[in-house]
């Protein structure tokens, strides 16, 4: 005798199909029959490629093999990967069917609406939630690229270097065209660390780090507090000192790069690097012509670690 | 107050009457100009701020400029009350069944945004044609804005309705009658997404 509750199987599992003995569809529910346009009288087989369990070559030998979980897909769309359940009866089985993860995919493959869908299914509250969430993702991702791009206007609008808290060149300008309207001297320092590279090639870039920012507090304890304090990438760094006298200036300078020079330790490991600078004492006015200024006293600097390093030399204006 | 309260009320004022009235609304309300981020959380006074300055400066009374809100979150065109109507549409198949998932709604948000938490509504079938929707006296207004979400939901479902606020005592219940269940075609729905 035939299964007997079909009616009672469209209502609640409208995706199923009825086989017999043979796997030859007798019967299908009403969204199965939206998959398959025409299933009554085919095999089982034919209609699906069956993914799991594997070694299945005929029908009948999927009935034989009695209850179980299949995957298989619609021979048609063999992209849409289907989640069953073989369940035997008398004379052959039930197949039941869901869309598992291919449940998108198959809304959109095959039209289906909530009818198509048992009461019970969670189908459309997972395609809510799908929904739901690429909106609230959608939400997310713009709050952080609004606060990624306001984060990015702030460090280059920023007159502070992050790493040290010394300003930046931006903040050095900015500095040096105030410093510049005042009737009194200044010099102008630009110094480089000796050895720099090698901690951080050796000891990696967190080492290199951390000497920048001791070499920052040691400018700070060697200067005061409203001399202009600069670090303009890399491991350069620019000072402003003003009301010095050039015996004052070689003073702190000396007092300086010694205590630069004394070997440090960074993660265990002793690190010796040493300062060089090259300085001008000038009129402020004169920083004017910042660049000019800026460029001879450059060329002290190289003047002081091409005499091996751990000097300071006064810049000669013409 | 949740972001997406806030940016619910900004979105209405700057869509419905232009950015220079939103402007004039902070001004009111003494705030500088503002954008509100739809995940953060705000201060309620903050928000309770905002509506009265709306209320002045568009020179409408609350509860018909909240319920106007509502509205203006499921109907027109804007991605955001698209993205809106499709997702309260998932609630039912029917305006009946949509009226009946109404006790599921505040979870069915907190679902989507986790701390979000609505007033939860509740749903009672007085008659085939009569339901009776009751919101916790939470919110100052919210049942104005679902008013409002009813009245353009039964115009997505193409249902006729009668929406009445009930007597003074229990003025945080809506009354629901149904006049036609067809009146118009309603709008198209796909679970698939657009």
């Amino acid at each position: 005798m035939p299964f007997q509750f079909p009616e009672l199987l469209d209502q609640l599992c409208p995706l199923h199909a009825i086989l017999d003995v043979q796997g030859v569809v007798t019967g299908a529910g009403p969204t199965c029959r939206k998959i398959l346009p025409d299933p009554i009288g085919q095999s089982v087989t034919d209609l699906f490629e069956m993914r799991r369990p594997t070694g299945i070559t005929d029908a009948s030998g999927l009935i034989r093999a009695g209850a179980g979980r299949l995957l298989l897909s619609p021979k048609r769309h063999p992209q849409i990967r289907l989640k069953g359940a073989l369940f035997p009866v008398p004379q052959g089985a039930v197949l039941n069917l869901s869309f598992g993860l291919s449940m998108q995919d198959a809304v959109a493959t095959y039209n289906l609406t909530q009818r198509d869908f048992p009461p019970t299914d969670l189908a459309v509250e997972l395609l809510y939630l799908i929904e739901a969430n690429a909106l609230a993702m959608k939400a997310a991702t713009d709050v952080t690229r609004r606060l990624q791009s306001a984060r990015q206007r702030a460090e280059s609008d920023s007159h502070t270097d992050a790493l040290t808290g010394l300003l930046n060149r931006r903040g050095l300008e900015n500095a040096v065209t105030k410093l510049r309207r005042h009737p009194c001297d200044v010099a102008l320092v630009l110094m480089d660390l000796d050895r720099f590279k090698a901690v951080n090639d050796g000891l990696g870039h967190s080492a290199g780090d951390q000497v920048l920012r001791l070499v920052a507090d040691l400018l700070r304890k060697h200067t005061r507090p409203d001399d202009i304090l600069a670090r303009c990438g890399g491991d350069e760094f620019t000072l402003l000192l003003h009301n010095v006298t050039d015996v004052d200036l070689g003073k702190r300078l000396d007092g300086l790069i010694a205590e630069i020079g004394t070997p440090i330790e960074i993660e265990g490991k002793t690190c010796g690097i040493g300062a060089s600078a090259g300085w001008v004492l000038i009129p402020a006015q004169d920083l004017r012509n910042y660049d000019n200024i800026a460029e001879i006293t450059d060329n002290a600097l190289y003047e002081a670690k091409a005499r091996g390093r751990g000097c300071h030399i006064r810049a000669r204006i013409a | 107050m949740h972001g997406l309260v806030n940016c619910a009320i900004e979105c209405f004022v700057r869509d419905t009457y232009g950015d220079a009235m939103w402007q004039r609304v902070c001004a009111q309300a003494t705030l500088p100009e503002q954008r509100f981020e739809p995940l953060l959380d705000y201060d309620d006074d903050l928000t309770q701020a905002i509506l009265r300055a709306a209320c002045r400066v568009l020179r409408r009374p609350e509860g018909e400029m909240l319920e106007d809100l509502g509205c203006a979150l499921i109907s027109g065109a804007s991605d955001s009350a698209v993205a809106t109507r499709r997702l309260l549409r998932f609630s039912g198949d029917s305006f009946v069944d949509f009226l009946y998932a109404l006790d599921d709604l505040a979870d069915r948000i907190a679902l989507a945004v986790p701390d979000f938490r609505m007033p939860p509504l509740t749903v009672e079938e007085r008659q085939p044609d009569l339901f009776i929707v009751r919101g916790a006296r939470l919110w100052p207004g919210y049942m104005d804005v679902v008013r409002g979400v009813l009245r353009a939901m039964a115009d997505e479902y193409g249902v006729l309705v009668l929406i009445d606020s009930m007597d003074a005592e229990n003025a945080e219940a809506l009354e629901v009658r149904l006049i036609d269940m067809s009146f118009t075609a309603g709008r198209e729905f796909t679970l698939r997404a657009g």
